[in-house]
């Protein structure tokens, strides 16, 4: 069986890209295809594979301009070649769904998200243009979105990386999706001897991840808060910090591990379709202080009269709000159970990822695209 | 729960725009968006935060072709920033469907007819057109059929505004939907204990309204047709008009109130997807005799399978003859109409049963769709 694993590029390693490297490690010959790859940030596993790139990837400091190239993106697609492939695993984010497949072949979508700047954050991205650009989102923001939409109803099986995520593919592309979490390291977790007297935060510096009001909340509450990565918000962010936030930038895997391992909670105010990090923390065994939207609803489980779960939501992006959630786990941190934390977190391991994924490929292989008939 | 309305345009005082009102009595609060207003024409009482026009508005000469930029409307009612409201409701007729919502928030449209100039009157607007213009429209029109299915597919819950309109949702757009009729105010009709000797025809003078027919069918039969509105058809029926019949160009709410109470009856030749202004001459407890095609069959009860007396009588087709047996018809049965009755049928459509339905609705499909995505 020929294989096509398709994934809209390869320009830095986040979580999209850990997905695809575990894909591609369970079909092992599969090419891989993609919008745009710059061959520095491809992972050791995908180094060995045939990568075919689209014409786009060919346009002078494409690898720079890859978001303003957004309204091409659909034609970069269409043009790749699957003639052959008899099965079809697409990861989107952008696009990847409207590959033109050959008559025969399966098509398996994983979805992160329908792709934000023309669905949910459209009215906002274009805001922030200029007039030019805004005049050329607007139309072809029409034109992609209808693009998306039917390409949506050609895929055989529609993997949401969510349930908050299904909610959204069903609203923008009418498709029902079968909820596969990404796979998570949590194997690789385990529980330190002891813990230190700080929080942790572990993320792309990005304006959305809203480390501003982790900051300000520690600041008030003069509780230690170290803060693990690096990003374009970061200069601002060392401005506001006070005396007990650190920057560690960026750490080695040990170090992370430890890290992990012995901070009092992890902490974690953005809105995030999934959010691998807080996952992480929970394989230490470390409690998660978290804001109660979107994928941590159903990574972080709260607490009940029996147990006191892997952590504590706080209900709104503010700092009073981030304020009170450190406050509320103060009050119980003794009651929570490393050990029960830790297995809570062993449902989203990797190998959890790949039997489930693999049965809903098998499955597809097997019905075919014979839904309909 | 924060609610935002989607309505095309604010330009003149037609159903849609009864509606709106209607829905902003019921939700005081909502925020108003739409593609353009005329001042003049913006519902009373609104805060201008609550007030958003879209930036069409803003050029004189987009605001002058409204209509002919349909083909604008997905991408500019699809940048409009909806986040934060639980509910929205669009006001769809003109294509303002295709707005982007947060996943968590419900969309409702509630559609006065798929738009008729891309749908079911595209092929007559084409054929009206210069030969030049055609295949312009032809693929403009095109596109826009897409886009709308597209966003059709995308709405939540489909608000009907008749029997028939749900058949047109059904046939263009494949969604199924809940009727619900469209305000009329009803109660404020009066019964006259004598009435006048000619035939009353109000509402705006449009080609698609077919008053043409009525004048030459009065003419014909030398019956007093009173005419009671504006339009762009205007100066064509006047110069079509025999001596019978006399135009009125606008007039007053008392005017209209008493030319309703006191006409023979009420004729109407439109193909109309619902007809607000015959349930309004129903509610003064007259007659109506009318093209007994869309929503007519609705509005007006002739043959009632569960007995009830007849309000009007219909005719069968557009044309003279048709229109002329319709009269005559009428004219033969007039003795039999009971104006008490035929008021009663028409308060059924009075603006307090829209309110009652329309809020049912809105409560269940919020609570349906709040269970399902929790």
């Amino acid at each position: 069986m020929k294989i096509a694993i398709l994934h809209p590029w390869f320009l830095m390693r986040g979580g999209g890209e850990k997905v695809i490297e575990v894909i591609a490690g369970m079909y092992p010959d599969a090419d891989v295809f993609c919008i745009f790859a710059n061959s520095a940030s491809l992972s050791p596993v995908l180094r060995s594979r045939r990568i075919i790139v689209s014409p786009l990837n060919s346009v002078p400091w494409s690898a720079k301009l890859h978001f303003h190239l957004m309204p091409l993106y659909p034609w970069a697609i269409e043009s790749l070649d699957l003639r052959g492939y008899d099965l079809v695993i697409s990861s989107c984010g952008p696009v990847m769904m409207g590959a033109n497949l050959p008559q025969g072949a399966v098509h398996v979508c994983y979805c992160h998200t329908p792709p934000r700047a023309w669905w949910d954050l459209y009215a906002e991205q274009q805001a922030r243009l200029s007039w030019l650009p805004r005049y050329i989102y607007t139309f072809a923001g029409t034109l992609v979105r209808m693009w998306e939409f039917t390409a949506m109803q050609r895929v055989d099986r529609v993997i949401a990386n969510s349930c908050y995520i299904a909610t959204r593919i069903s609203q923008y592309f009418r498709r029902d999706s079968i909820v596969i979490y990404p796979p998570v390291d949590t194997a690789k977790g385990f529980l330190a001897d002891y813990t230190e007297d700080f929080y942790l935060t572990v993320s792309r510096l990005g304006r959305e991840k809203r480390i501003d009001l982790l900051i300000q909340a520690c600041n008030k509450l003069t509780l230690r808060l170290r803060i693990v990565g690096v990003g374009r918000e970061e200069k601002h962010l060392k401005a506001i910090a006070g005396p007990t936030i650190e920057f560690l930038g960026r750490v080695r895997d040990e170090d992370l591990s430890a890290l992990y391992s012995r901070c009092r909670a992890f902490l974690f105010a953005a809105n995030e379709d999934f959010g691998i990090a807080p996952v992480e923390a929970q394989s230490y065994g470390r409690p998660v202080i978290a804001y109660g939207r979107g994928g941590v609803l159903e990574t972080v489980q709260v607490g009940d009269q029996n147990n006191c779960g892997s952590g504590v939501l706080f209900p709104k992006q503010t700092v009073e709000s981030v304020i009170s959630g450190i406050l509320e786990f103060e009050k119980k941190e003794e009651l929570f159970s490393p050990s029960w934390i830790r297995d809570h977190a062993q449902q989203f391991d990797t190998s959890v990822f790949i039997d489930r994924f693999r049965n809903i490929v098998d499955n597809a292989v097997q019905h075919g695209s014979a839904r309909g008939l | 729960m924060k609610i935002a309305i989607l309505h095309y345009w604010f330009l003149l005082e037609g159903g849609g725009e009864k509606v709106v009102s209607a829905l902003l009595e019921l939700y005081p609060d909502a925020d108003i968006f739409c593609l353009f207003a005329d001042k003049k024409s913006i519902p009373q009482g609104l805060s201008p935060e609550q007030f958003h026009c879209s930036v069409l508005n803003k050029i004189p000469l987009a605001r002058r072709m409204n209509r002919e930029l349909f083909f604008l409307f997905p991408s500019v009612v699809g940048s409009i920033d909806l986040s934060g409201y639980d509910l929205v409701i669009s006001s769809d007729s003109p294509p303002t469907k295709a707005i982007v919502t947060p996943a968590d928030t419900v969309h409702i449209s509630y559609c006065h007819t798929p738009s008729r100039y891309i749908w079911d009157l595209a092929p007559s607007f084409t054929a009206q057109l210069f030969p030049i213009a055609r295949p312009i429209f032809a693929q403009l029109a095109a596109s826009a059929r897409t886009s709308d299915f597209i966003a059709a597919q995308r709405v939540d819950h489909f608000v009907a505004n008749s029997q028939y309109i749900q058949k047109r949702i059904w046939r263009y757009y494949r969604q199924t939907s809940t009727v619900i009729y469209p305000p009329v105010n009803a109660m404020r009709g009066t019964i006259s204990q004598t009435h006048d000797d000619y035939y009353l025809s109000a509402g705006r003078l449009g080609s698609a309204k077919r008053i043409d027919l009525l004048i030459e069918t009065c003419s014909r039969l030398g019956r007093r047709l009173v005419i009671a509105g504006t339009g762009r058809e205007e100066k064509r029926l006047k110069s079509i008009a025999g001596t019978t019949i006399e135009f009125l160009g606008r007039v007053s709410d008392e005017d209209l109130s008493s030319l309703y109470a006191n006409c023979r009856a009420f004729l109407f030749a439109a193909d109309e997807d619902f007809g607000i202004v015959s349930i309004e001459a129903q509610s003064y407890g007259r007659p109506v005799v009318a093209y007994g095609h869309g929503g007519s069959l609705e509005t007006v009860r002739v043959d009632d399978p569960k007995g009830r007396p007849d309000t009007g009588v219909f005719f069968a087709e557009q044309s003279i003859e048709s229109v002329m047996n319709g009269i005559q018809l009428f004219e033969a049965r007039e003795h039999r109409f009971d104006p008490e009755s035929i008021q009663k049928h028409a308060r059924r459509f009075d603006t307090s049963v829209f309110k009652e339905e329309f809020r049912s609705f809105v409560d269940n499909a919020v609570a349906r769709d709040f269970a399902g995505a929790h």
